[in-house]
């Protein structure tokens, strides 16, 4: 699944304001070309076993076990991967895992997700006021660098100035790609990260032969229109 | 004198001793399941305090070829036809060999055979997801021990056979239940019937055909209804084995209103919440009005 939003920042550097467009209803997912050759050489890849010969039914939660086994070459996976590696199985070295960009419609920018954890309070709430001072008091830079430094799972979080745990390989990876970044379109584009089961769910239809590429975003114009209708979004009526 | 006596010892109560639970069954069931028929022709959502009314919109989008829900209604409604045969087939036979068949270790057997229907859902699903994983589970493994390879099938990841595997492993969790009923249903059954039929030359399909099936009609009315309803509701089964998938292969109305509400579209989601609510009503209806007409009357 993460393969699809994941590619937002090539998506918007082949139709610059694509984001912004989605979010007006001024695009349609259908009609992108990018996203079309997106899903068909991810069905191409499925097709030819670059996946492995059980790739629906393998989990991320093995995905450690599967590169510690070396019968996996390669997974899609967060910057954390190498440390979370480690952790599982240390005699697997930090600098033993390298990190590409995903190679989809030749991607040469950086995918980044702005999200980080989240707290939340109920907007009809009394304590509302002492809510965003506890969430104040967690933005304060030692408090989020405490947070980094103690979580083991975390690596960074998405404020400025602050020290992460990327690899080397990974930060080189961030360098390298400074000028060309953008945000993922679970993020940047309404009412996709609401159906992002439904968007697998297409997916691996689209793998097994009931659904053609251009099907899975067919259904993807055909959700965000009934949230946006279900939300009474301007931009849908 | 004797109608006086006859009148008291009926015992009847008064009617407003009823009215308390009469109250609350209103309260905490018929208002709440009217009010949710009343809702799904709204546009009831989590994204707004509005609530409009739609019509039949919500039902229109339901019964439309173009979205996914006439589907799950088919995968329903076979879960359902398909668990009823299997779990009543092998529960019957289960229950005739523990009957009369197995003579040593009875007990033992009944509570192994009805140990599965006291495991909870999520449990049995998770240890059978592992089980039949494609790769690495114990029966593919098993099955490529001993040379057969080519049975070592995606189990739950092919979506031409996932429901199946879903009904399969439904139905072995299932079926000591269906067997405890009919059990107790074979045990009212006057032996004699069995000897006179023995001694006029019955053979062992006459006596089952002509004795049993139709003496215990009543417990298989039970057993369908019951199989009928779990059927037609199957939610946490499907939801824990595969969720729905892979693609949309085992998607079922349960899970259809599972993801409704968890996007926020409750208006939706209560339409088909009432569709399965029909759905329940009339076939249990017909399936009571049908096996009602087979039983045999003492």
């Amino acid at each position: 699944m993460l393969w699809f939003p994941e590619m937002g920042p090539r998506y918007e550097q082949q139709t610059p304001g694509l984001a912004d467009a989605l979010n007006a209803n001024k695009a349609k997912f259908a009609d992108n070309k990018d996203m079309l050759t997106d899903v068909t050489e991810l069905k191409d890849m499925y097709d030819s076993g670059i996946m492995g010969k059980n790739a629906l039914s393998d989990a991320y939660a093995d995905a450690t076990k599967a590169i510690a086994s070396g019968k996996v070459a390669m997974v899609v996976a967060p910057t954390s991967f190498a440390q979370a590696l480690n952790h599982d199985y240390p005699n697997m070295k930090i600098d033993d895992i390298g990190v590409f960009l995903m190679p989809l419609d030749d991607n040469q920018t950086m995918n980044i997700n702005p999200a980080g954890p989240t707290h939340f309070i109920y907007s009809g709430s009394q304590h509302v006021a002492e809510a965003k001072q506890y969430l104040d008091f967690l933005a304060q830079p030692e408090n989020l660098q405490f947070f980094i430094d103690n979580s083991p799972d975390v690596v960074s979080l998405p404020f400025p100035g602050l020290k992460t745990k990327f690899t080397p390989d990974v930060q080189a990876l961030f360098d390298t790609y400074k000028n060309a970044r953008g945000t993922v379109f679970q993020t940047a584009v309404n009412y996709v990260n609401p159906q992002w089961m439904d968007i697998g769910k297409d997916l691996t239809a689209m793998f097994t032969g009931d659904e053609q590429p251009a099907d899975v975003l067919t259904n993807i114009d055909k959700r965000r229109a009934d949230l946006a209708a279900t939300a009474k979004d301007p931009a849908w009526n | 004198m004797g109608a006086s006596v006859m009148k008291l010892s009926v015992g009847r109560y008064p009617l407003y001793f009823i009215v308390p639970a009469l109250i609350l069954y209103i309260a905490f069931f018929i208002i709440p399941s009217l009010s949710g028929i009343v809702y799904a022709f709204t546009d009831w959502s989590s994204y707004s305090d509005e609530v409009n009314f739609v019509g039949w919109r919500n039902f229109q989008k339901v019964f439309s070829p173009g979205e996914n829900y006439l589907a799950y209604i088919g995968h329903t409604l076979v879960f359902t036809l398909l668990t009823i045969v299997f779990k009543t087939v092998f529960g019957l036979a289960l229950a005739l060999l523990l009957d009369r068949g197995v003579k040593r270790f009875i007990n033992i057997y009944r509570v192994m055979i009805y140990l599965p229907a006291v495991l909870p859902t999520l449990v049995v699903a998770l240890i059978f997801r592992s089980i039949l994983n494609p790769a690495t589970g114990a029966l593919n493994t098993a099955l490529r021990a001993v040379g057969l390879d080519a049975l070592a099938l995606r189990w739950l990841v092919d979506p031409h056979i996932a429901l199946y595997s879903v009904i399969g492993v439904d139905t072995w969790k299932g079926v000591g239940y269906i067997m405890v009923i009919l059990l107790a249903g074979l045990q009212t059954i006057p032996r004699d019937y069995y000897e006179a039929a023995e001694i006029d030359g019955a053979g062992a399909w006459s006596r089952l055909w002509y004795i049993t099936l139709p003496l215990l009609m009543p417990a298989i009315v039970v057993v369908t209804v019951l199989n009928v309803l779990y059927g037609l509701r199957v939610f946490d089964i499907v939801y824990a084995m595969t969720n729905g998938g892979p693609g949309y292969a085992t998607e079922v109305l349960s899970t259809g209103i599972f993801k409704a509400f968890s996007k926020g579209q409750y208006g939706l989601g209560t339409a088909i919440s009432t569709v399965l609510f029909f759905l329940l009503a009339i076939a249990g209806y017909f399936v009571i009005r049908l096996l009602e007409r087979g039983r045999v009357r003492d």
